[in-house]
């Protein structure tokens, strides 16, 4: 076989040879980096908040400009409450409870006076839609440790913003789940402190939950007076992205917090994004074939003579093809090579940065890339090599 | 294969335009048999050439049926004109065929790395029992016409065979070349009691022909 190379071995001209390969190149990394960052971010996406189940919704009513002043209330009201829970595709309605007295949080130790300490508030929504484990999750007045859910935009906050600016250490989730607030609770005369420890962070919701038990009893002990008047809902949906419900909410003038509707139209788009990106790639990837198919046809063409004689010496197509299949599998191999590295690299370079972002997303794995990549090398490989036998076996067609 | 039968053979251009009696062989049956040897004497033109791609499979330009014992050759698939052109049947062909590029030796070896069937000793014996030993690295592109047909003899060799044909083996061989040539052919028939075809314009190449048919 090795004289059967070296007639044939006559490579197709460097020009070509570069078009196909940073064509191909170009083409695979596109799709690869499409499909990877894809398989990357997607989790990320429709994870949501780890500890609210995804089919859940936050509405609130919308504040007009100047609403308040006609006397607009923000405040849903028990028939309003009534009608969404007859809505077909919502299986439930929870009720976001504010806290009705004062609450203020600090965090330090005062003896070094770095102490920070903020007024704040509570809301609590039921239980069952509250993802903490339920050990963590429980309220006894005769406890004083209150768990509390905090917006991970609050340490996000402190991380990136004050921590770096003040040179104090970052803090990791671990690390502030294990931290003290002190809680002082105060209203009729009453005040009281108690540890607050961090359960859990949300995505979804810019709220401070606790416990609903915790909220009751402590409204009824340090607001007796007042009634609670839920400013959000909580909905419990057969499938948050339902089209039947978005158009309730929207025709109600109500609006779908920060929350699953969102998410699920930044992962319709993405798909879109990614589907689009990927099109392109395949597209060129079909063009660089094309490129290499036609330089290997050109080849054929020149090496006729030769192709014919080898043929009448008995030769048949598939040895003869052999040269030629080499030439497009050592390409094909080097662009899948090249791509799959650079898309690695490529990839890193993104998620570092989403990484400061989004410091608590986990990312897909890297699998895809080399699959997706040495399904690509296979499907033109043997495209490439179909198309090669094909124009080998005409010639000794035409030759009759 | 025992035989190859001509049964009213004759090219797409003579049809009909063949004086009768003319020829031997066109428009004729005409039956060759393994282990003998004949020689075809043709003026050019005659389509002596278009003779020997009919036969060997890689034209079907004529009219009337060509058959290898009793198969008509019309039905052989790819598959079995190899296995045909590696086994059962040999040419010589007169544009000889072969790659300028390569070395008369890998002319040669690139044929029985197909066939496995000389030994490189053989293959040497050849090169030299046809005083061509000296020049079997050199590119076949330097080597004379007359050098050339040598190479391509020993590439046809380099196969078993029940039929080899020879197109104008020796047009451009000196005699004592003719000779060797001819000495070598007659050895290796004999060895292998192939039916030998030969064509000629001119020059033959020395054998021992048991019929000659005029084109």
């Amino acid at each position: 076989m090795n004289l059967l190379h070296k007639l044939l071995q006559k490579q197709i001209t460097p020009l070509q040879t570069a078009g196909f390969f940073l064509s191909n190149l170009f083409g695979t990394i596109v799709i690869l980096l499409g499909l990877q960052l894809y398989r990357d971010i997607a989790p990320a996406l429709s994870s949501g908040a780890s500890f609210m189940k995804e089919e859940y919704l936050i509405v609130s009513k919308r504040i007009e400009p100047s609403g308040s002043a006609f006397g607009q209330t923000y405040t849903f009201s028990p028939e309003e409450i009534e009608e969404i829970r007859r809505q077909p595709s919502v299986r439930d309605v929870g009720v976001f409870l504010p806290s009705l007295f004062s609450v203020s949080a600090g965090l330090g130790m005062k003896s070094t006076g770095l102490y920070f300490a903020t007024e704040m508030f509570f809301e609590a929504v039921p239980d069952k839609y509250v993802d903490v484990r339920p050990d963590l999750w429980r309220f006894d007045p005769d406890d004083p440790e209150i768990p509390i859910v905090i917006p991970r935009n609050y340490l996000n906050l402190y991380n990136f913003g004050f921590a770096q600016s003040q040179k104090l250490p970052k803090l990791s989730e671990e690390m502030a789940g294990a931290l003290q607030l002190d809680i002082r609770l105060e209203g009729a005369g009453l005040s009281e402190t108690r540890t607050g420890r961090i359960a859990g962070f949300s995505d979804r919701l810019n709220t401070i939950l606790v416990p609903e038990a915790f909220l009751t009893w402590a409204n009824r002990r340090f607001a007796p007076q007042s009634t609670e008047k839920p400013a959000r809902l909580i909905l419990e949906t057969d499938h948050a992205a339902d089209a039947a419900i978005a158009e309730f909410l929207q025709t109600k003038g109500y609006e779908v917090e920060n929350g699953k509707l969102e998410n699920g139209r930044t992962a319709y788009f993405l798909r879109w994004m990614t589907g689009i990106v990927a099109g392109i790639g395949l597209l060129v990837c079909l063009l660089s074939f094309f490129l290499l198919s036609l330089s290997i046809s050109l080849l054929l063409q020149k090496d006729r003579a030769k192709i014919t004689t080898l043929l009448l010496l008995g030769y048949n197509a598939g040895q003869i093809a052999r040269p030629y299949r080499r030439i497009a599998v050592v390409l094909n191999g080097a662009v899948l090579a090249v791509a799959a590295v650079t898309t690695l690299i490529l990839r890193n370079l993104c998620l570092e940065q989403v990484q400061i972002l989004f410091p608590q997303w986990t990312f897909g794995r890297t699998a895809t890339i080399f699959i997706a990549g040495f399904g690509l090398f296979l499907v033109l490989s043997l495209l490439n090599a179909a198309a090669t036998y094909r124009k080998i076996r005409q010639i000794g067609h035409d030759k009759a | 294969m025992e035989s190859i039968r001509l049964q009213q053979v004759i090219p797409e251009v003579f049809a009909g335009r063949l004086p009768a009696d003319i020829s031997d062989l066109w428009e004729r049956d005409i039956l060759f048999r393994k282990g003998e040897t004949y020689l075809i004497e043709a003026a050019s033109g005659t389509g002596k050439s278009s003779l020997c791609s009919f036969l060997y499979g890689f034209r079907n330009d004529y009219r009337g049926r060509i058959r290898f014992d009793e198969t008509g050759i019309e039905t052989f698939s790819p598959k079995q004109w190899e296995r045909i052109r590696q086994q059962s049947l040999s040419i010589l062909f007169q544009e000889l065929r072969l790659f300028p590029e390569l070395t008369a030796l890998e002319n040669v070896l690139l044929k029985n790395d197909l066939t496995g069937y000389r030994s490189r000793q053989e293959i040497d014996a050849f090169f030299e029992m046809l005083d061509i030993g000296d020049k079997k690295n050199e590119p076949v592109g330097r080597l004379s016409l007359g050098q050339q047909q040598r190479t391509a003899l020993i590439r046809a060799l380099c196969q078993p065979f029940d039929f080899i044909l020879l197109d104008e083996p020796v047009s451009h061989t000196d005699e004592e070349n003719s000779r060797r040539m001819g000495a070598l052919l007659a050895r290796e028939t004999a060895r292998n009691g192939a039916g030998v075809i030969v064509t000629s314009i001119g020059k033959r190449l020395p054998l021992n022909y048991r019929k000659t048919l005029r084109l």
